[in-house]
Parts: structure tokens; C-alpha cells; sequence
């Protein structure tokens, strides 16, 4: 059997000659690289150990007092450390797979060693790029980066000076290293913990002075550092907004500049870095070059093809959310149909080119989510998005294979929904009940969480999808959520069961509590989640709410001291949302006949409170006290329990109180002030 | 035409509805009217493209323009002629609020003559974005929407509240006076749109036997998502100003001073202390059709509720109706007050 010539270089790594070791590793490195299947026939033969342990050598440049032999030898050696490094690299580029196996082998730590400064350029360059490819992949562990001096080496690497560059093709060398270095950093800053340490390591200045230099590489890496080093963290965008090099330019002006490149990359990457500022609130002097450039830029972006397209929308999603203005901004520039035509074509482009240069699912994913940001606060958004025509393919991305897609759809079904026009419309033609319907039992639970928060809109009195909802089994579904041990769904779910029994009929508000039980609602009343007791006591207001029949329905339920003593717990909770849910249960419960009044009016803690919250800064909340007296003293007929109470409330202080409030700054308090003085001067 | 001032009302209206522009008098009072109609079915038949229902800005929210408006950029567009905003690209974009905001210039604008069309061409919406946005700036427009936002909100105006009373015919003859009782619910208030929507249950109809359920959609006269003018479902300025006259709000003020102060931000904060004012416009029958309801649903409501006690009044506008009649409401009080229930969109 006769050794092939792969066979014959795999058994020349076993030499002790340095020189046959280069000459077999500069023979595989020149079969591999590019090529998926030489790759993967010599990592079948089991070289990376191998490989490992030439790059872990110990060589002569790096111990000091070397004789000249032993250094020249010491050369040939850290040869054969270059070249390891670089068919490592380029293992790593293969895949997720070859970067997995690098990682078992203990390959990174030894890769770490060899960026220190102080070792052969070449080599430095061969062990970045390899670690470049190792941090890009998802899965790789990022501990080793931070465990002794690698962050340092890793940021003196960021000056291209630090390398000495003599010749032209050495001062390319070292950009080119500082490129590597900052694409590394840009990948080892997943947690604010990471974050920190790299800041503290020094990367700021070091990053912002790179902004500026001439190798335009250098400077989109540089970028997609600050980038991410800010990201969700306003300490840090201050931080880098303050930073200045030695070049003293502004950083936001350097990046302001290179928003305005010709390479549609650059321009991303200087989008992403100043939205992720912008969202920080680090740069709120930008706001006019916020919405009238890097907005207008990621949606020119939109035209471009490859990941600069797939990543633009995502982008612009993070931009826009929660700011309605930016919302408008981005349809008044005509976003919603590139995003719509994204949408309803990507599909069709799955099998032919789009698929070697980006991720087509990706894709789709992110041109849902700009599209739900658009709508999610701007009603306007939300009628262009409909006149786009996309909701029967937002229907079918409901059943969509990537899970990114089913929630992106959600979450624009979302957005869509918060418009009573387009509920009662649009999203019932295109019937999306069922598929969504599917989406609350997903296999994914943020499919779930965001389906089940999109139904929380389709259930209100007013939607014609709400009873398909009941039919399918709505009820049941959101008490089953209701259970869930994940803090976002029993919300979700609780909310949803909350707008469903808004303004029901009493026969719905039974079924509901016939399968969740006063006993259940007791225990979300007193849910480790402040949001989820909310919503629970919103639950509760509004079954005691509409009929004095459905008022004694939640006195049988819960039972009237059970129900008197949650209210008097809650009321004196100092979160303002609780206090006001609390306060319409006990202004609904006064609203019904003289037994649920009279409960209140046992309670001197609870008459005492409303009395304080009268004084409330929040006018919500003196509204709904105020509210509450006016039920107490509501002058059906001049009954002598009416007398009495009128007389108790005085005592206790009511009238004073609501004299003092005439001038109330809140309007409606103050007619609502109005009414109750003259029922206290009825009963005089 | 409904009443002799009217002419007088309308010459007022207009004269000041353009202040910062010299008001051009020659053509007289018809030809503006004529003018008026054009507006007018044009706006119809916009909102029929569209079959929108929030109507945001558009044609109406002249007011607040006025108040933004500077000689800057009323000059810009002034150039355009009216023809102009028809064009098609136009009508697609009329949803964009700065293309509202061209319109209800235009509309500030238009007893101007014409200009030549050839400057016009030049110019492209995208440069009004610009022009505008550059003057004010996203982050300023933002506050000076806060401070012009919507008006105070009512425990009245709220979802889930119903409100009995009737409807009637005013002007019919006394021995032949119709009354049905009609029964209002709520659903859903929006102060942020200015919108509303609702069901309108009419009981005991002359004119049938059943029940009869409308479902409504509102708008709440704001001066930012909605103005006093209607500008649509064949409600001319003058109609507008015949029925909200006979509001108690305004009663013992003349027309003329109504229509002075639709034109002024602080007199409708006045009357907004008191009063909330809206259109209701029925939209279809519920679980009926429309030839067994024996009722139309072509025309609205111009409606006032005090926000004292919650009473509504109300005039029903179309004009191949019996004009003027009058719905007459008041809260729905179960037990000993008033219960509030509560949902909110995720």
C-alpha cells in the first residue's frame, strides 16, 4: 500500500528536524488553504495536537540570555510555530466544527502566548488571525482572553507603531494586525463583565486613535470594537464619546466621517457604533445628525446586498425603538417598502445567490423586526405596512422553519395590532388567528412569550378575533401559561387574561375563573414579579367592575375578608401602579350595592389610606381616590346609610381634604372634586 | 345653505385662516365656495382610496400649522399650485405627515392664482423634508408636540362607560314629533390619536322593529390629530359652523365669534376646560343589514360632552336627512356610581 504525498507530510510532523517540520507544514498549509475537503482530510488525520503543541514550543527568542547558535536554531523554530499558527487559522476559517476541536485540543491558550509584542510579527499576525476565526464563532469559550497579560498584548497590538514597521509591506503587516486585534476584542464583549475588563485594560484610547489611522480595515474593525463595547452601557458611550487621541478629533466627528465613506461595510459598522451611542443617551448633542444621517444612511443600506443588507435592518430596529419620532423618520424615508419588498421577496432568492453570501432567514428575520419597531409606537407606520400588502407573508412566516422569523413575525402582528382600525381589519381578513394561535404551544419560548403578548391585543372586546380566540380554546391556553415557571409568559399570560374579561359579559368573566380560581389569582396577587401582581390586580378590578351582580361574584370568590385584606395589603405597597390598581378595586367595589360598600367602610386603614393618596403626587392616582368618594357618598336616595356614611367620611376628614383640592392642577380631578363637595353639601 | 350669516361666518374664517399671507379678495365669495367643493370632494375621495379611519393630520390639522408655519417656508410652497398635489405620486404619499403638512398649507394658500407649473416641477417632496425637518429639528418637534398634545383627558371619555337617552327630530312639527331612545357604549379612547371608537344602540325606531346596533369610529377635536373642519363626509365649513353653534357650549355667542375663535389655540383651551367635542361616524350595522335597520348610517354626529356630569349632546349632519336631529345622552349610573374597568395593549 503506498503512502499518498498528505500521508507522507502528516508522518513528517513526527520529526525532530526543524526544517523537515516547515517544509511539511508549508505543504499542507498551501493544500488546505480554501479547501473545505483537504481540511477536513487532515484534521481526520488528527493533526491538530500536533499542531498545537509546535505553536505551545518554547523557542529562543523568547528566553533571554540564548547563545547565537541556539537563536538562529531558535529561528527555524518559531518558523515552525508560524506555520502551525497559520494551518490552525486556517482550520478555524472551515467552521464551527474545526473551531470546536481547537478549542478541545487546548489550542487558544498557546495562540494567546504568541501576541505578545515582543515575538516575531509574523507570528503574532498568523496567531490573531487564528484567534480571529476561533472568537467569531459563537461557541467558543472567551475565559482564556482575559486570564493573564492577553488583553494587554492584545491592546499594545492595536498601535500599528508598536511593531516597528520598517518597510511598506511591514507597515501593512502590523495594520493588519491591529485589525485582528480589534476584530478580537470586538467578539470578546458578549456580558457588561467582559466590557468592563477590556475598558479597564485601556482599549479606548488605543480603539480611537486606530479610528484615525489610513488602513480603512483597520479603522472598520476599530469601529466594530467601540461598538460593541458600548453596547446597552451609557458609563462606557460617555466614556468613548470623552476619549480623545492624540490626533484630537472628536470620536463622534471621526465616525460622523466615516458613516460617509464609499464602502457600504464602513458605512454599517459607523451606523451600528453611533446608534449604539445614541442609544446610551452618550450623545444627545447628535440628535439632528442622528435622524438626518445615520438614519437615512442604514436605510440607503437596505439597497445593498450580502450581510451589508442583512445586517442594516437590524440596525435600524435597535435605532428606532421606542422612539416614535425616528419611527416617522424612518417611513418618511421610505423604509416600509424596501422593507416590505425584502419580505415578500427573499424567498424567491433563497436558492439562487443570496445564499452564498448571507443567511437569507437572517434576512427576513431582521426586515420583520425594522418593520415591527416601525409600528410599534407610530400609528401612521403601521397603515404603510398594511398598504404594503405583507401581512399574508407575515401569516406564513407565523410557520416559518428559523424561530427568529416566527417571533419577528409576532412581533410585528404586535405592533399591527395596537392599531384598533387595523385589528378589526386588516389582521382579521388575513386570518392570522389560527397560525398565531399554533405559536402560544412553540418550541421556543420566546416564540411563545411574544405570541402570547400579541394576544393580548387580539382579545379585547372589541376585536371580531376574539371569539374565534374562545373557540379555539383561548381560556384554557392562557391559564395553562399562566402556570409557567418563566416570568415573561405567567406576565404575558396574566395580561392577556386581564384584557379578555375587559368589559365581558359575566358569563365570560365565570368561564375564566371557573379554570383559573380565585385561589390561583390570589397567588399572582402575590407574585414574586411586581409586574405580574399588577396585572393580577388589574385582573381583579375589572371583574369587580360593569355590574353589582359581578361585584358580589368576586365577594363569593375570593370571600369579602379575603378580598378586603389583599386590598389593605396592597394599599400600602409604594409602588404608584399597584396603589392605583388597588384603589379602582376598592372604587368599583363602591360603585355596588350597600353590603360591598359597607365593607369599605369597616376598614379604617383602608379609609384612611385613600385619604392620604388624595394628596398623591401622581394625579392618576388622586383621580382614582377622589373616584372612590365619589361612589361612597353617591347620592341615590337620601338612605340612612348614605347619611351615615357621608357623617364618617366627614369625621374622619374627607370633606376638608377635598376642599382643599379645588385648584387641583389635574382638570379632571378637579371636577371630580366639584362633584363630591356638593354630595357632602347635600347631606349637611 | 342653512342660515343667512353664513357668508359672513365663511368670510371670516377664511380671511383669517391665512395670516401670515395677504388674503386676495377679488374673487369673491362664490368662487371660494366653488373652490370649497373641489376641496372637498377631493378629500372624499381620498378617504375613500385610503379607507382610513384615524385621519391622521391631512387636511386637518390646519390650526396647528398655522401656529408653526413661518413666511420661510410658506414661500416654498406657495409655488405650488393645487394641481400639483393631485398628482398621483402625491395621493400615494398621503399618508406621510409631511406631505399633511404641504396639504393643509396648501390649503392655507389656496385663494392664491396658480403659478406656473414649470417652477414646481423642481421641486421634489423629499427637499421639503429637508427644508422642514432642518428648521425644526426632529428633537424640537418633539417637545413642541408634547406641549401641543391633545387635550386634558374626561373619567366620561373612558372605555366601557355607557350613556343613555334619545334622538330626535327638532324641526318636525310638534304633533308629529319622533323620538327613539338610543344607548351609547365606549370601547376604546385614544387622546394620543385623537380617537375613539364605540356601539350606538337605537331602541323602539319608528321605522323598525328591532334593535339596531352601529359601530362607531370618533374623532376628537384636538386641533392636533383633528380640527373643527370637518373636511369630508360632505360637511362644508358652514355646515360645521351651523352645528356646532347650536351646542350649549356656545350658546349666547354669535357666529362670527365662533368662527374667530376656531381659529385661536387659547379660546379652545376655554371651551375645553368645560367641553370635549367630537365626530362620531357610523361605520356599519352590527349583526344586521343596513335595509332592516330602516335607518341610514350615511351622515355623523358633531357631539359635545360636559365633562362636569358626563352629558352628551349631539347633531346628526347629512344632508339628504331631516336636519337637526338631536341625540340627547347621559351616563349610565349602575348601583352607586361608576365602575372602571381596564385593558391595555402589549
Amino acid at each position: 500500500m503506498a503512502w499518498t504525498k498528505h500521508e507522507k507530510a502528516v508522518s513528517e510532523l513526527d520529526s525532530l528536524d526543524p526544517e523537515v517540520l516547515v517544509k511539511a507544514l508549508r505543504f499542507i498549509k498551501n493544500n488546505i488553504i480554501g479547501n473545505k475537503t483537504k481540511k477536513d482530510l487532515y484534521i481526520g488525520f488528527n493533526i491538530i495536537p500536533k499542531l498545537v503543541s509546535f505553536v505551545d514550543m518554547t523557542t529562543a527568542t523568547e528566553t533571554t540570555n540564548s547563545a547565537k547558535t541556539t537563536a538562529l536554531q531558535g529561528d527555524i523554530y518559531t518558523q515552525v510555530k508560524i506555520q502551525a499558527a497559520i494551518v490552525l487559522g486556517s482550520f478555524a476559517y472551515g467552521g464551527e466544527a474545526n473551531v470546536s476541536k481547537i478549542v478541545k485540543n487546548g489550542g487558544v491558550k498557546p495562540l494567546l502566548d504568541c501576541i505578545a509584542s515582543t515575538n516575531d510579527p509574523k507570528l503574532i499576525e498568523a496567531a490573531a488571525r487564528a484567534l480571529k476565526a476561533i472568537y467569531t464563532s459563537p461557541t467558543a469559550d472567551k475565559n482564556d482572553i482575559f486570564q493573564a497579560n492577553h488583553l494587554h498584548n492584545l491592546i499594545i497590538l492595536l498601535n500599528p507603531a508598536a511593531l516597528n514597521p520598517k518597510s511598506d509591506r511591514e507597515k501593512i503587516a502590523s495594520a493588519h494586525t491591529a485589525e485582528l486585534a480589534a476584530t478580537i476584542i470586538a467578539r470578546c464583549c458578549d456580558t457588561n463583565d467582559q466590557q468592563i475588563q477590556i475598558a479597564n485594560a485601556g482599549a479606548f484610547p488605543a480603539l480611537v486613535r486606530l479610528l484615525s489611522c489610513e488602513y480603512a480595515k483597520a479603522q472598520e474593525a476599530a469601529l466594530d470594537a467601540l461598538a460593541y463595547l458600548c453596547r446597552e452601557n451609557t458609563e462606557f458611550g460617555r466614556e468613548i464619546v470623552q476619549t480623545q487621541s492624540d490626533l484630537s478629533k472628536n470620536p463622534v466627528k471621526i465616525m460622523l466621517e466615516l458613516i460617509r465613506d464609499n464602502s457600504p461595510t464602513m458605512r454599517l459598522i459607523a451606523a451600528r457604533c453611533l446608534t449604539h451611542l445614541s442609544r446610551d443617551n452618550a450623545i444627545p448633542e447628535y440628535t439632528n445628525d442622528i435622524s438626518l444621517v445615520v438614519l437615512p444612511t442604514l436605510v440607503k443600506l437596505l439597497d445593498e446586498k450580502g450581510p451589508v443588507r442583512e445586517e442594516a435592518p437590524h440596525v435600524l430596529a435597535y435605532l428606532i425603538r421606542d422612539n416614535e419620532e425616528l419611527q416617522k423618520a424612518a417611513c418618511d424615508a421610505d423604509a416600509v417598502s424596501k422593507l416590505a419588498g425584502i419580505v415578500t421577496h427573499v424567498a424567491d432568492e433563497e436558492t439562487s445567490y443570496y445564499n452564498a453570501t448571507g443567511d437569507s432567514d437572517k434576512l427576513k428575520e431582521h426586515a420583520l423586526t425594522a418593520l415591527a419597531a416601525m409600528s410599534s409606537l407610530y400609528d401612521n407606520g403601521r397603515k404603510l405596512v398594511v398598504d404594503a400588502k405583507i401581512i399574508p407573508h407575515i401569516v406564513t412566516a407565523m410557520s416559518h422553519k428559523s424561530y427568529g422569523v416566527r417571533s419577528a413575525a409576532c412581533q410585528l402582528t404586535k405592533s399591527l395590532s395596537r392599531s384598533v382600525h387595523i385589528l378589526r381589519t386588516s389582521l382579521v381578513d388575513a386570518g392570522i388567528t389560527g397560525p398565531l394561535f399554533k405559536l402560544l404551544s412553540d418550541e421556543s419560548t420566546d416564540v411563545q412569550t411574544i405570541a402570547c403578548a400579541t394576544f393580548c391585543n387580539m382579545v379585547l372586546e372589541f376585536s371580531p378575533m376574539k371569539r374565534t380566540i374562545l373557540e379555539l380554546g383561548g381560556i384554557e391556553k392562557l391559564v395553562e401559561l399562566v402556570h409557567s415557571p418563566d416570568n415573561n409568559i405567567r406576565l404575558n399570560a396574566i395580561w392577556g387574561l386581564k384584557n379578555l374579561i375587559c368589559h365581558a359579559e359575566s358569563d365570560i368573566k365565570d368561564s375564566v375563573m371557573k379554570i383559573l380560581t380565585y385561589q390561583m389569582l390570589a397567588t399572582l396577587i402575590d407574585d414574586p414579579e411586581i409586574d405580574v401582581q399588577e396585572q393580577a390586580l388589574n385582573l381583579l378590578r375589572n371583574l369587580a367592575s360593569s355590574r353589582e351582580t359581578d361585584i358580589e361574584e368576586v365577594f363569593k370568590g375570593l370571600g369579602e375578608e379575603k378580598l378586603m385584606n389583599i386590598v389593605e395589603k396592597k394599599l400600602c405597597w409604594s409602588n404608584p401602579q399597584i396603589i392605583k390598581q388597588t384603589l379602582y378595586i376598592i372604587s368599583n367595589i363602591a360603585s355596588g350595592n350597600e353590603r360591598h360598600m359597607q365593607s369599605i367602610m369597616t376598614r379604617s386603614d383602608i379609609l384612611n389610606n385613600i385619604l392620604a393618596y388624595m394628596t398623591h403626587d401622581m394625579p392618576d392616582i388622586r383621580l382614582v381616590a377622589v373616584w372612590c368618594l365619589n361612589n361612597l357618598t353617591w347620592m341615590k336616595d337620601k338612605h340612612l346609610n348614605t347619611q351615615d356614611r357621608v357623617r364618617r367620611l366627614r369625621q374622619l376628614g374627607f370633606e376638608e381634604q377635598v376642599k382643599k383640592m379645588a385648584n387641583d392642577e389635574d382638570l379632571d380631578v378637579r371636577e371630580r372634586v366639584k362633584s363630591a363637595i356638593s354630595q357632602f353639601s347635600e347631606l349637611s | 345653505m342653512f342660515s343667512s350669516d353664513s357668508e359672513d361666518d365663511l368670510t371670516a374664517v377664511y380671511s383669517s385662516e391665512s395670516p401670515s399671507v395677504a388674503f386676495n379678495t377679488r374673487n369673491g365669495i362664490s368662487e371660494e365656495e366653488e373652490e370649497d367643493n373641489n376641496t372637498q370632494s377631493e378629500d372624499i375621495l381620498d378617504h375613500i382610496d385610503h379607507g382610513d379611519f384615524t385621519f391622521h393630520g391631512d387636511y386637518n390639522s390646519i390650526n396647528m400649522e398655522l401656529d408653526n408655519a413661518d413666511t420661510g417656508s410658506s414661500q416654498t410652497i406657495e409655488t405650488h399650485t393645487r394641481h400639483h398635489y393631485r398628482s398621483s405620486s402625491q395621493r400615494s404619499r398621503a399618508f406621510s405627515p409631511l406631505v399633511s403638512r404641504l396639504a393643509s398649507f396648501r390649503r392655507q394658500n389656496y385663494n392664491f392664482s396658480p403659478v406656473s407649473s414649470t417652477t414646481t416641477s423642481n421641486v421634489t417632496p423629499i427637499k421639503f423634508n429637508a427644508e422642514i425637518v432642518s428648521k425644526t429639528g426632529y428633537g424640537n418637534r418633539s417637545k413642541e408636540s408634547e406641549q401641543s398634545t391633545t387635550i386634558p383627558r374626561c373619567s366620561f371619555l373612558h372605555s366601557g362607560l355607557s350613556f343613555n337617552g334619545t334622538q330626535n327630530l327638532m324641526n318636525s312639527h310638534p304633533s308629529q314629533r319622533e323620538e327613539w331612545g338610543v344607548k351609547v357604549t365606549i370601547q376604546y379612547v385614544d387622546y394620543k390619536t385623537g380617537t375613539a371608537i364605540g356601539l350606538m344602540e337605537a331602541l323602539n325606531v319608528p321605522s323598525s322593529n328591532n334593535k339596531v346596533v352601529t359601530y362607531w369610529e370618533g374623532e376628537i377635536i384636538d386641533l392636533v390629530n383633528h380640527s373643527w373642519w370637518t373636511n369630508k363626509w360632505q360637511a362644508t365649513p358652514d355646515v360645521d359652523l351651523q352645528h356646532w353653534r347650536k351646542f350649549e357650549a356656545f350658546r349666547g355667542t354669535d357666529g362670527r365669534s365662533i368662527s374667530r375663535g376656531f381659529l385661536s389655540r387659547k379660546w379652545f383651551k376655554q371651551v375645553c376646560e368645560k367641553y370635549i367635542f367630537m365626530r362620531w361616524k357610523e361605520r356599519c350595522f352590527v349583526d344586521m343589514s343596513a335595509q332592516d335597520s330602516g335607518l341610514t348610517i350615511a351622515g355623523f354626529y358633531y357631539i359635545c360632552i360636559k365633562r362636569s356630569d358626563g352629558s352628551i349632546e349631539g347633531y346628526y349632519y347629512d344632508p339628504v336627512s331631516t336636519p337637526y336631529q338631536k341625540l340627547t345622552l347621559k351616563p349610565v349610573i349602575e348601583g352607586t356610581g361608576l365602575s372602571f374597568a381596564e385593558f391595555s395593549f402589549h
